[in-house]
């Protein structure tokens, strides 16, 4: 079975809405779309993805199964909304830990991290499931800053990046502050797979208020920007006092070949750190050959 | 501005098995139109003269019992199948008798207007499969019809209950008319009418009714006067427009009595039907087919995901609901009132009109939602029906299947569609059958042909076909046996219009008929009611008039009609003068 559409998305509801709503939407949708009262060919195929969704989504044990297929119960159970009212939102309440989509989907990617090399960057990071790409935006924007679980927050914030492209660029930034590292995360890396010039100051004044793990993770993203002031900023993490940081820095600055801003972190040949030792003396060594 | 804007008339027909409507809506409103006799049932008769001439609704209807070989009635039954209809020599499809009523109300409504309209919406039963629907759809045609639309009654009744109200409600459509029995469920709101799901049997009406009120009255009268009326034709005919009558009556009455003179005659002489029928006899006739309609209205609501308490509105439609019984058994079902202030006879085509009206822009926001009544499959290895669209989709609606070969290098796939519930397909109907050809030569199993089913808007189907490996599209023609091939169409449609000119000329000697049809009923009822005081003389003379009329009838010709025309009106008159005689006798003393 073909996978493919978003029955919310389709009907134009979002995940909270009510049989009344999705009755309402239905309905409208008939109105617009049965080939009675449109000529348009393409309607048929319209009308029948409606017909489709309608059917899953009016029936309320349908719908359960095929939100726990496509795991978005998060989105939809009205417990969870009630939940979330009566109890403090933490970073790792257990309901964060119910086995969601978005949980796999994180600790797939969190596994693959440890596993990878890390002067690889990931290109693989927006890549969500497609289901999610077919949901509405409106939708997304609103799971992104309702929603009291990080993941569904980060997973709704990448769909948005991927789906809006800049237009995002105002979540991005509200994602930048926000208290969980994940959704950081996916606003620091929308940022350099943008390249949005805006969200550099971000990014400096993010880092320093960071700690090692989203710092290194803002030094790979900037170093993928290719504005000098974002190589002028490389350069200045090039001797941050975190080893891992520094190291990343410098790595980003071998993988871009910033060879011109290398005289600059000479002084690093005598880093603590045995593998920037390396890989600064590797670089001289090659800017001197050119 | 807007009224130069002249939009085509688009005329909504039920297409009925007793008698057809037909609706226009008019400055936005629905209503029904009289035929050219000012009456607003049209009955669903045709009849052949003797030189092929064609007569259509009630002048077919009177003069069914003088000739009944020639006379057709209920073709909406034999619709879709491949029964064809002898006619002296000529033999008539289904397609083509409907054909002949719906030009007769084309006719009719042109007249009325002044103008030519050729566009309609055509009802037919929920549950009509798709040899049916394609059937009426060529009858349409054949009528000189573009059909914008074939369209459920009930739902069509619907719509004609629900067009000005605004609340949300779910409603149940039953549907008994003269041959066709049909339940729908509908959620209607916001200007959706939604079906939910339909059942129904298209054979099971009134004319089963008054097949058992007739079998029952011959049985009846056989056990009383020993004389078995089974084989005789023209008892036959005249008790079954009578008994149509006592149905009728006994849907107001307790009691009625059946009459029916000089029914046959023997060598005591003429034999007359004199019998009291009862309403509860009726009732205990009909029983099981009530029984059998509540049985099928509690699937729709089963198939509707519903219970009998949802339900907020039960409509009654069709001429049959009008049964006491009917209105009873169902009201006991539901538990719940039914709902009145709906013309059972007027509604569906009222429907079809408004519907018209959506198809044609002229309405706004409104739209119909139906479903497909059976499920739609294909047969697979042991004659096993595999459904590829099931029942109660909401139309148009599409699926796919995946074919391939069973044989290396096999060049074709035969694919058999059927319609319907059952498990085998032998026990469904037939759609026709179709080969995929041209399959390139590889192992078994290799080739991959994707085939495509799609019930369009009126329910009908059609089928596609695409080869996956060149991504070549094959286009497929059904031989369904039913259905007529365009050719075919288009040579009865030159065929009916030339028909179409004799039938005009007729209709002028056909008005004579009617008259006196009328003229001789007058004859036997005065020599009934007067059969004492008539002189041995005036007795014999009208005997052997009425014996040669009845001879004659069987080939009626309208010429020689005209001079015993002239001979009944001096029988009346003679008649007549009896009976103001005595009476002023009577005054006298």
């Amino acid at each position: 079975m073909r996978i493919a559409e978003d029955f919310y998305n389709i009907l134009g509801v979002n995940f909270q809405a009510s049989t009344n709503d999705i009755k309402k939407a239905y309905r409208r949708l008939m109105l617009k779309y049965h080939p009675d009262v449109t000529n348009e060919r393409i309607s048929i195929e319209k009308f029948e993805n409606v017909v489709k969704a309608y059917k899953v989504l009016s029936d309320s044990s349908k719908r359960e199964e095929y939100n726990k297929i496509y795991h978005i119960n998060f989105f939809s159970t009205q417990t969870q909304v009630k939940q979330s009212q009566t109890m403090k939102p933490q970073e790792s309440s257990p309901e964060d830990k119910k086995s969601s989509f978005f949980d796999r989907f994180n600790f797939r990617f969190l596994h693959r991290l440890k596993d990878k090399k890390d002067d690889e960057i990931d290109d693989t990071f927006f890549k969500v499931p497609k289901e999610l790409l077919n949901i509405n935006p409106i939708t997304l924007k609103e799971q992104f800053t309702q929603s009291t679980n990080k993941y569904v927050r980060s997973e709704a914030l990448k769909s948005l990046v991927i789906q809006c492209g800049r237009k995002s660029f105002r979540f991005i930034e509200k994602g930048l502050e926000d208290h969980s590292k994940e959704v950081k995360e996916v606003s620091i890396r929308a940022i350099g797979k943008l390249k949005i010039r805006q969200g550099l100051l971000n990014l400096s004044i993010l880092f320093n208020n960071s700690g090692p793990q989203l710092k290194r993770i803002i030094v790979q993203t900037i170093g993928n920007l290719e504005f000098s002031k974002a190589n002028d900023l490389l350069i200045q993490y090039c001797y941050d006092d975190d080893e891992e940081v520094r190291l990343e820095a410098v790595k980003a600055v071998k993988r871009f070949k910033l060879y011109s801003y290398i005289p600059k972190i000479k002084g690093l040949v005598y880093d603590r750190n045995p593998e920037i030792k390396h890989l600064v003396k590797s670089m001289l060594k090659e800017h001197a050959n050119s | 501005m807007e009224s130069d804007i002249k939009m085509d008339r688009i005329l909504g027909i039920d297409l009925g098995t007793t008698n057809s409507v037909m609706s226009i809506v008019e400055n936005g409103e629905a209503i029904v139109l009289s035929n050219k006799r000012g009456e607003r049932l049209t009955p669903s008769v045709v009849a052949f003269g003797k030189n092929d001439e064609i007569l259509v609704g009630k002048a077919a209807k009177n003069q069914a019992v003088l000739n009944s070989e020639r006379t057709v009635m209920s073709i909406k039954r034999k619709m879709g199948t491949e029964e064809l209809i002898e006619i002296g020599s000529r033999k008539y499809t289904p397609q083509e008798i409907s054909a002949q009523i719906l030009m007769k109300l084309k006719e009719d409504a042109e007249e009325y207007f002044n103008e030519k309209i050729d566009k309609a919406v055509i009802t037919v039963p929920a549950y009509f499969n798709d040899n049916q629907r394609q059937a009426t759809k060529e009858a349409g045609r054949i009528a000189g019809f573009d059909v914008l639309r074939i369209i459920n009654e009930p739902t069509s009744a619907a719509l004609a209950y629900g067009v000005n109200k605004n609340e949300n409600q779910i409603i149940l459509i039953y549907d008994l008319g003269g041959g066709t029995f049909d339940v729908s469920i509908l959620e209607i709101g916001d200007g959706i009418f939604e079906v939910k799901s339909t059942a129904g049997n298209n054979k099971l009406g009134g004319d089963d009714f008054d097949k058992q009120l007739r079998d029952w009255v011959l049985k009846n009268y056989k056990s009383k006067n020993g004389i078995d009326l089974f084989g005789d034709i023209m008892a036959i005919q005249k008790l079954n427009e009578e008994i149509e009558k006592v149905k009728i009556e006994l849907s107001d009455y307790e009691r009625t009595e059946l009459n029916i003179p000089f029914i046959t005659a023997d060598e005591n002489g003429p034999k007359h039907l004199n019998m009291e029928i009862n309403r509860s006899d009726f009732e205990d006739l009909i029983q099981e087919y009530i029984e059998e309609t509540i049985h099928l209205t509690d699937k729709a609501i089963k198939d509707a995901n519903l219970t009998k308490d949802s339900i907020e509105k039960v409509i009654m439609v069709g001429g049959s609901t009008r049964i006491p019984l009917v209105q009873r058994e169902i009201e006991k079902f539901i538990g719940k009132e039914i709902t009145k202030g709906i013309n059972p006879d007027e509604c569906v085509a009222i429907g079809a009109a408004i519907q018209a009206s959506i198809l044609s822009g002229e309405r706004k926001g409104m739209v119909l939602v139906d479903v497909t009544p059976l499920s739609l499959g294909i047969e697979i290895e042991g004659g096993i029906f595999i459904p590829i669209i099931e029942r109660n989709s909401t139309i148009p609606t599409s699926a796919s299947k995946l074919f391939t070969t069973i044989a290396d290098f096999q060049k074709s796939v035969e694919i058999k569609i059927f319609q319907g519930e059952r498990i085998r397909c032998s026990d469904n109907i037939s759609l026709g059958q179709f080969q995929l050809t041209g399959i390139r030569a590889a192992k078994k199993g290799e080739p991959r042909v994707e085939v495509n089913f799609i019930i369009d808007v009126d329910g009908i189907l059609q089928v596609t076909a695409k080869d996956l490996d060149s991504f070549k599209k094959q286009k497929i023609i059904i031989s369904n046996p039913t259905s007529l091939s365009e050719d075919k169409i288009n040579k009865i449609i030159d065929e009916a219009r030339k028909n179409r000119k004799i039938d005009l000329e007729y209709i002028e000697k056909e008005e004579i008929k009617r008259k006196f049809d009328s003229e001789y009923q007058t004859l036997i009822n005065l020599f009934n009611e007067n059969i004492e005081e008539i002189d041995i003389n005036l007795k014999k003379e009208v005997q052997t008039f009425i014996k040669e009329i009845e001879k004659k009838s069987k080939n009626f010709n309208i010429e020689e009609f005209q001079e015993y025309f002239n001979n009944l009106e001096f029988l009346i008159g003679e008649l007549k003068a009896i009976n103001s005689f005595e009476k002023e006798e009577v005054e006298a003393l």
